[in-house]
């Protein structure tokens, strides 16, 4: 079916004001930047061949953004061993080399760390309202939810999320400690070894 | 940890290379015009179509009706007030249905006095036309043209809601009047949605009844377009209500906290007490009334803190919340079928979405769904098969009770002067961001238009 010029030009708008957008949702949903690049390209390709067979689409926002939690989901399904671990320890990091600062960067992978343990019913509702920052209501549409459903896995997910955060503080603690009695050994050992000569 | 997420998330995006080469592959895969996606929801509008063709029918009925009715009054001084009694409890197609109508809400109309209780009692009527609906199909006795009859009622009571409710706003100050309208439609959008979900239940289990299915179907969407017309108008009321004068929102956000104790308690009763046996049932009630109690506390923290904005919006939610329990509660406890769902699985879009894919939507009316998910889906928003179709329950269709339809605590001596402090900033709180005072925009600010042709 031909789709008119005026809407190709729309659509193309969209991509340009929703691309990155799109991108971070799924980046921060699959920890992955080359496959949430894929996820987020493969959005719009669906979402264009849906108008290509005559769709109609009110809300173009949560159109995307639905499209995209449908990927994300289907994807996770076909790469659940694909673990932020398990990347790291074969040598990929997931974090954007690109950032700014070292401090971003830990902060970064400090979050992708929390939202890659929590369960995959919260980790979307979390990333939709403190990464993608959409409200409540507009959750409730893409996932196809009453806001009360939405309300309640935010909440149990905010706190789910808090104490894996300050789990992931404590062992980071413990092992700067344990890096500085270290550094500390490792510092009386020379010391102690030139003073010997 | 939310801090941390709005921290970051600034810092990751795509990259403007990586940007432009996927627009590249796009425009490329536009012009060859590939096609080969079956992930994709799908959005159609209702066809309004439906309804007028059944006009006509309905006419005839009236006709039929009326000589029913005039020898049922003559039966109903004859034999008194049992029979009005024994109507109450009547379907459409039975002989006491007309009384149950034509006699009976008419006199419950003539005895509202006051435009509050008019807006509740059409809004008891058009939940309990809803009633009726859902006890037919389980039944087995759901057919088009008494679908479409106690559909086009429903219609006709929630115009009537809506009429009533204006009126009522009308004749109030402004602190009072957006109040109202608030708790109003919050209480009618949850019950609403309970009916919605126990239809949806009643629908799967109509599965070997595609005609039933299909009636369900189309009633459903016509309820979720009014629950969708009822969310609008709450959030516009909600809006209203936080720009009142700080006393005024005080003074409503007290009252509102104390009448939510008794609410959540008296939905902890309900679930307790209900037929809802499924661990998954319990577990999942119970976890929503925890939620609405933390709301509770929070909202308390937040008015000690002379922050009552923020406060209406955690109590408003927590409301919604525990109101959900509690009528999901008292449904389960008159339809034994549906006691085995909890209140989260229960997806009516799902629901929708499935009556499309097996062919069984009503003819030339298209539904409103989403993209279709499989059993094993991690988000959980498949419905579990119910037990089979035309149980004999004896589920009542009484007037629903248990909504509280807008009644307002004491909220007296407001000031309806204009001034008018700012709107709070939406806060990180889960909570209070429920209420966000922000709609959803049909389409993007920039893109010139809608993407519909």
């Amino acid at each position: 079916m031909e789709v008119p010029d005026v809407t190709q030009q729309e659509f193309l708008n969209a991509y340009d004001l929703y691309a990155d957008a799109i991108f971070r949702h799924c980046f921060f949903r699959t920890s992955n930047r080359e496959h949430a690049e894929d996820l987020a390209q493969e959005t719009f390709l669906r979402v264009w061949q849906y108008l290509e067979r005559g769709g109609k689409i009110d809300n173009i926002k949560a159109f995307l953004y639905r499209v995209a939690n449908n990927l994300v989901v289907d994807g996770f399904r076909k790469k659940r061993s694909s673990s932020l671990d398990r990347m790291q320890e074969e040598g990929f990091d997931p974090v954007d080399d690109s950032l700014p600062s070292e401090e971003v960067r830990l902060d970064v992978a400090r979050a992708l760390r929390v939202l890659d343990e929590l369960e995959p019913q919260f980790r979307d509702v979390m990333t939709m309202r403190y990464i993608d920052e959409l409200s409540p209501r507009e959750i409730s549409e893409i996932l196809g939810q009453t806001e009360n459903a939405v309300s309640v896995r935010l909440h149990r997910g905010l706190k789910r999320a808090r104490e894996l955060l300050e789990s992931a503080r404590v062992r980071e603690g413990a092992l700067l400690e344990a890096k500085r009695e270290q550094d500390e050994y490792k510092q009386q050992s020379i010391k102690h070894a030139r003073s010997s000569y | 940890m939310q801090d941390l997420l709005t921290k970051v998330r600034q810092h990751i995006t795509l990259g403007e290379r990586a940007k432009r080469n996927a627009r590249i592959r796009i425009v490329s895969s536009m012009s060859a015009g590939n096609a080969n996606s079956d992930v994709v929801p799908t959005l159609s509008a209702v066809s309004a179509q439906q309804y007028q063709q059944w006009s006509v029918f309905l006419g005839y009925q009236m006709l039929a009706r009326r000589r029913v009715v005039a020898f049922l009054v003559a039966a109903f001084v004859i034999l008194g007030s049992s029979v009005s009694l024994a109507a109450a409890d009547a379907l459409p197609g039975e002989a006491l249905y007309v009384i149950k109508k034509d006699i009976n809400e008419p006199f419950r109309r003539a005895l509202a006095v006051s435009k509050e209780s008019r807006a509740k009692l059409e809004a008891e009527l058009a939940l309990l036309r809803l009633e009726e609906l859902a006890t037919l199909a389980e039944r087995g006795s759901l057919t088009v043209a008494n679908r479409s009859a106690l559909e086009a009622d429903f219609l006709g009571h929630m115009e009537k809601v809506n009429a009533s409710v204006s009126s009522v706003v009308q004749g109030q100050k402004a602190g009072e009047k957006a109040f109202f309208a608030a708790e109003f439609n919050s209480d009618l959008e949850i019950s609403l949605q309970v009916r919605e979900k126990v239809l949806a239940l009643v629908s799967a289990g109509n599965d070997d009844n595609s005609v039933a299915q299909g009636d369900i179907l189309v009633a459903l969407v016509a309820v979720r377009e009014q629950r969708e017309a009822v969310a609008k108008e709450r959030m516009k009321a909600e809006d209203l209500v936080v720009v009142q004068p700080d006393q005024v929102v005080d003074k409503i956000v007290v009252a509102k906290i104390r009448n939510l104790d008794t609410l959540i308690t008296r939905a902890e009763e309900t679930a307790r007490r209900s037929l809802l046996v499924a661990d998954t049932a319990r577990e999942e009630s119970s976890a929503y009334l925890a939620v609405a109690k933390e709301l509770m506390r929070e909202a308390n923290l937040k008015l000690e803190a002379d922050s009552s904005r923020e406060a209406f919006g955690l109590a408003q939610n927590a409301k919604r919340i525990a109101t959900e329990v509690l009528l999901f509660s008292e449904e389960a406890s008159r339809r034994p079928h549906i006691a085995t769902h909890d209140l989260v699985t229960v997806s009516v879009g799902a629901r929708l979405n499935e009556g499309v894919a097996t062919g069984t939507s009503a003819p030339s009316a298209s539904v409103i769904g989403e993209a279709p998910r499989d059993a094993t889906s991690p988000t959980g928003t498949t419905i579990v098969n119910a037990v089979p179709a035309a149980t004999t329950t004896n589920a009542q269709a009484t007037p629903i009770q248990s909504a509280n339809f807008g009644i307002m605590p004491e909220a007296n001596n407001t000031d309806s002067s204009s001034d008018t402090k700012d709107k709070p900033q939406n806060d990180a709180d889960v909570g209070a961001s429920v209420i966000e005072l922000e709609t959803v925009p049909k389409v993007a600010p920039n893109i010139p238009g809608s993407l519909v042709p």
